[in-house]
């Protein structure tokens, strides 16, 4: 067991079994368990990927399949968001490692028609993937799917790499963790390193150059309460829609090694409720709509139903989760707004989070895990 | 503006004046929300609009992480002072560099017009903000899991913030709480808590608490109004079923009418709790109400590090003499042991104190239930043998009691050797012994007696405390015939060979150890060459040219001076003010002083000084550190000055 495990329990929080590790993540072969976030010193190895597995989603409006890599490169160059704890993942991997970590996972795929590459840092940003390698890999990819997803601080987006991609590759679609559009959430609460003009700006040029956008935004990043959290979710929704073709909203799940980590383990951080999930999602796909965007929303929380990850009594999760995923693959905003009717007790608990969050010097989180 | 109108240590009954209205802490603001409304009974409100137009309401403020920036509403000057500054609610440790949080709490506040300020992140060793009255202490909540954390922390924002500033503590008001918060120096409270509680179904009462399903207990109109049977019910058992249990679902969720009614009956807890507080510190007596809501472990902690590891920064508060109608010091339990100004006076017995030349045998006695203990019937037939002995001046009776450890006889009446109480089984608990074992063995070694006599019957565990040379009488009850004739026996014996003392000046002797006790080290020069005039229960002091210098109220324990007095000490002693160059009428403010002595508490004997010459004595009512913030309100409560006729009559 873990020292995970152990924290869980001090918890107490509803959902113990099987909780100890992140969730979303599937082993990979080759892969060791897929720990995300620690900031282990174990030397990995360069050879091999961190992960890779296929999921659900959808392609202009059908459902089909998508198949995910994560590759080991040197990590993240920023590496310093409060929230993220995947720069426990790098390694010395060199563009000859990283070609041979991507042939291996590819043997793996069984048809899907989406890839989506990872890095656990900058696809596109020439420290991680030289761009002989890059090019290489999207050559591949551009053959074998219809959709191809990769992600990138706003820093290594520039009109000519775009290009470059988007002709070896013609469905590209990069995606920036834009997490907020609040300047202050950017700076003290993300420790993010750009503004939300740096993104508007770079993803203009993305669009420009021929590429797809895609923006993740944070649900409850350190120091909001769930009110806040969820206003500022809504919000950065709409300020990133007319920017991007999809957002992605991600509940901040407990990494190892974050501040958020710290946070939740001095008991005043709660990962957020699923009922904010779907009340941020419901809000911005309504707003959206209304402004005449198209832009889709997905949400797949990682370790959702978990101590770690977005979750709610315990009771209500199994229902919740699935329904997130049927919304992101269909589109269909009535799939939320029904699971939120038919409500669960601990819908009032939320509701008491939401509206303590409205007094705004009252530490709510951290009252309600007290437990004298 | 904030005026503090009683004081009990860092606890303290304060107005606080601001938004059109008036606050008297310590209180609890009610949370108004959508769903969670306001508790009419409430005296004040946390609340974004107004509740009541009488009422005091403070305005939780705007988030500092907003997108779009909001359009405030508009909220009128008044209104602006109660209202909290945005500001990030960063943990101290967790921001992105020391400090950010600080600094966005103070700009917002620069830029709010509140008399708020929020303390968020790590808060600099100096915290006095000017136009700041309340401060938010908004990691208290946390640090609550944490109890040597919370009090460091606390400890450390008394320091850098100083005595005269408000604190609220967000997210911290069980009843269970606030009584040893208060102590430690918070005056505000919400009702958050008492929420969170009541979704979780727990009744609270101050120093209990309940799941909802137990019924019955509480007659609150809340609960009475809840558990009313309903229409039908009559004639049914009156002892009533079996409670309906809660479904073990792990963690209770109540119903919506549930938690309506619980939250309401621990919101009458609450109000109700904070109103004994203020009663409690109104007496002088919060410390035993502390002691009495000791029902969780964190609160036993918490008081404890308080006193082990900040005891003196609760001294520098604490009363050198309490009213008579505090009852006195109630020491029920281990924890009263640590109490600041008992430690005080056992430290101050061990290092201020020394005892009169010519008493050269120390003769241990028990304590009595009666205080003082010359009057009680015990120490009455004591002092029959001791004038047997027929050297009684050379005979210096000490009390070796609980939580005190030494006192000197002549001290008996200084607080908190006059007024204390304590359960007596004659079992005595390993810290006790220990305590008591210590002072005796430190006073022993200091006041190097020619002879010891012990008449402790029942202490054996101080024996290895004392010289080898004691006598010591035999076991049986203090006051036996047999017991009383050994201790005669026995000084007898310890006095044969020693000078006759004469009583006068002996008595004159005990009570220069007593001026030097209360002024320190040249305070028993006051009495140099006096003589002594008792004038009913009051004792009287005169030089040779028959100009009283002071004199003794019984219920006061303490030398109360005149100018006379005031001369012969001036320029050595301590409890001296240095005050502005004006004439004093009846009261000193804060706001005209200069320095104080360090040692000066509420209720010493003070001489107020320019420049080298004595303007007035009288009782100190705030302490050294809280005169010299120069808040509002007295520092000193003059009993002569020089413009006045008895006190100018040199």
């Amino acid at each position: 067991m873990s020292p995970f495990d152990e924290e869980e329990r001090e918890h107490e929080e509803p959902v113990e079994e099987g909780a100890g590790e992140d969730g979303a993540i599937v082993d990979g072969e080759g892969c060791a368990g897929a720990e995300i976030g620690p900031p282990q010193r174990k030397p990995k190895d360069p050879r091999k990927y961190v992960a890779s597995w296929s999921e659900r989603d959808s392609l202009d409006g059908k459902e089909t399949r998508a198949w995910v890599l994560i590759l080991r490169t040197k990590g993240c160059g920023w590496a310093r968001c409060s929230m993220c704890g995947y720069h426990g993942e790098s390694s010395g991997a060199g563009p000859d490692d990283i070609v041979h970590q991507f042939k291996s996972a590819l043997e793996h795929k069984k048809g899907e028609r989406i890839a989506k590459l990872y890095t656990s840092g900058s696809f596109l940003d020439e420290r991680e993937i030289s761009g002989d390698a890059r090019n290489s890999i999207l050559s591949v990819l551009g053959k074998q799917f219809d959709r191809v997803v990769v992600e990138s601080r706003p820093d290594f987006i520039n009109a000519e790499t775009i290009r470059e991609a988007a002709g070896l590759c013609p469905s590209l679609e990069v995606a920036v963790g834009l997490e907020s559009a609040s300047p202050r959430v950017l700076s003290h609460s993300v420790r993010k390193g750009f503004t939300f003009e740096d993104f508007a700006q770079k993803a203009k040029v993305a669009r420009d150059s021929g590429a797809r956008v895609r923006a993740y935004i944070l649900l409850k990043p350190p120091f909001l309460n769930e009110r806040e959290a969820l206003d500022d979710a809504v919000a950065s929704m709409s300020a990133a829609g007319p920017f991007c073709d999809t957002i992605s909203l991600n509940p901040v799940n407990i990494q190892k090694g974050t501040v958020v980590e710290q946070l939740w383990k001095r008991r005043v951080y709660r990962t957020p409720w699923l009922w904010s999930a779907f009340e941020a999602v419901i809000r911005a796909h309504e707003g959206l709509r209304k402004a005449g965007l198209a832009t889709r929303i997905v949400c797949a929380p990682s370790g959702a139903g978990r101590a770690r990850g977005a979750h709610n009594c315990g009771a209500c999760d199994e229902r919740l989760i699935p329904a997130l995923d049927e919304y992101s693959v269909k589109g269909d905003v009535n799939v939320l707004a029904h699971e939120m009717g038919r409500k669960c007790r601990c819908m009032k608990e939320w509701h008491d989070a939401l509206d303590m969050g409205a007094l705004h010097c009252v530490p709510y989180d951290a009252l309600k895990n007290r437990k004298h | 503006m904030l005026e503090i109108l009683t004081r009990d240590g860092m606890a303290r009954e304060a107005r606080w004046s601001a938004g059109g209205s008036e606050l008297l802490t310590p209180n609890i603001l009610f949370v108004h929300t959508g769903r969670i409304r306001a508790f009419a009974r409430g005296e004040a409100f946390l609340s974004e609009s107004p509740v009541s137009e009488t009422k005091f309401t403070v305005r939780p403020g705007n988030s500092w992480f907003p997108v779009p920036p909001l359009s405030l509403p508009f909220v009128s000057e008044a209104a602006r002072e109660t209202t909290v500054p945005p500001f990030p609610q960063i943990p101290a440790g967790l921001e992105g560099m020391a400090g950010e949080a600080h600094a966005a709490a103070l700009e917002s506040f620069m830029a709010s017009g509140s008399r708020i300020f929020p303390v968020s992140g790590v808060f600099p060793s100096e915290l006095r903000i000017k136009g700041a009255e309340v401060l938010v202490f908004s990691s208290a909540s946390e640090n609550s899991f944490r109890p040597r954390d919370l009090a460091i922390e606390l400890a450390r924002l008394k320091e850098a913030a100083g005595y005269s500033k408000l604190v609220y503590a967000p997210g911290l008001g069980e009843p269970s709480h606030i009584a040893l918060l208060a102590y430690c120096g918070i005056d505000v409270f919400d009702s958050s808590p008492l929420a969170a509680a009541a979704r979780s179904g727990k009744r609270l009462f101050a120093g209990w608490k309940m799941d909802s399903s137990e019924k019955g207990a509480c007659h609150c109109p809340a609960c009475e109004r809840d558990e009313r049977p309903p229409a039908g019910a009559v004639g049914r058992n009156p002892l009533g079923d079996e409670p309906p249990q809660p479904p073990d679902t792990g963690r209770l969720l109540v119903d919506e009418g549930d938690f309506l009614a619980l939250y309401e009956h621990n919101c009458y807890a609450a109000l109700s709790e904070v109103r004994t507080v203020r009663h409690a510190i109104r007496k002088g007596r919060l410390r035993e109400l502390v002691e009495s809501r000791l029902s969780e472990p964190w609160l036993v902690a918490l008081l404890r590090h308080m006193d082990l590891r900040h005891g003196a920064l609760l001294e520098r508060f604490m009363p050198i003499a309490r009213p008579e109608s505090s009852g006195g010091i109630l020491a029920l339990s281990r924890a009263s042991l640590g109490r600041p100004e008992v430690a005080r006076f056992r430290d101050r017995v061990v290092h201020r104190y020394a005892r009169p030349p010519s008493a050269q045998v120390l003769l241990l006695l028990p304590c009595s239930a009666r205080k003082p203990y010359s009057s009680s019937l015990s120490h009455r037939a004591f002092r029959f043998r001791i004038e047997m002995s027929r050297n009684s001046g050379a005979v210096h009776e000490v009390v070796v009691t609980s939580p005190l450890g030494v006192v000197p006889l002549e001290l008996e009446s200084f607080y908190p050797a006059g007024g204390y109480d304590v359960p007596v089984t004659g079992d005595w608990d390993g810290d006790e012994m220990r305590v008591i074992r210590e002072q005796l063995r430190s006073f022993v070694s200091a006041q190097r007696y020619d002879s010891v006599v012990c008449h402790l019957p029942g202490m054996e565990f101080l024996k290895d405390a004392l010289p080898p040379s004691t006598i010591f009488t035999p076991p049986g009850a203090a006051t036996s015939r047999a017991s009383l004739v050994a201790l005669e026996g026995a000084l007898k014996e310890a006095v044969a060979g020693l000078p006759r003392v004469n009583r006068r000046e002996a008595f004159l002797a005990r009570m220069q150890a007593l001026c030097r006790f209360q002024f320190g080290e040249r305070g028993s020069e006051l009495l140099e060459g006096c003589t002594l005039k008792y004038q009913g229960p009051n004792l009287k002091f005169f030089t040779p040219q028959k100009k009283q210098v002071g004199m003794i109220l019984r219920e006061r324990g303490l030398v109360s001076l005149t100018m006379d007095g005031g001369m012969r000490l001036l320029g050595k002693t301590g409890y001296e003010v240095q005050i502005g160059d004006f004439k004093p009428s009846s009261a000193i403010f804060a706001a005209g002083v200069l320095r104080a002595g360090k040692d000066i508490r509420p209720g010493d004997e003070v001489l107020a000084v320019h420049g080298g010459e004595l303007r007035g004595v009288g009782i100190a009512v705030m302490s050294a550190s809280e005169m010299e913030e120069h808040g509002k309100g007295t520092a000193i409560k003059l009993r002569h000055h020089v413009s006045s006729k008895d006190g100018d009559s040199q």
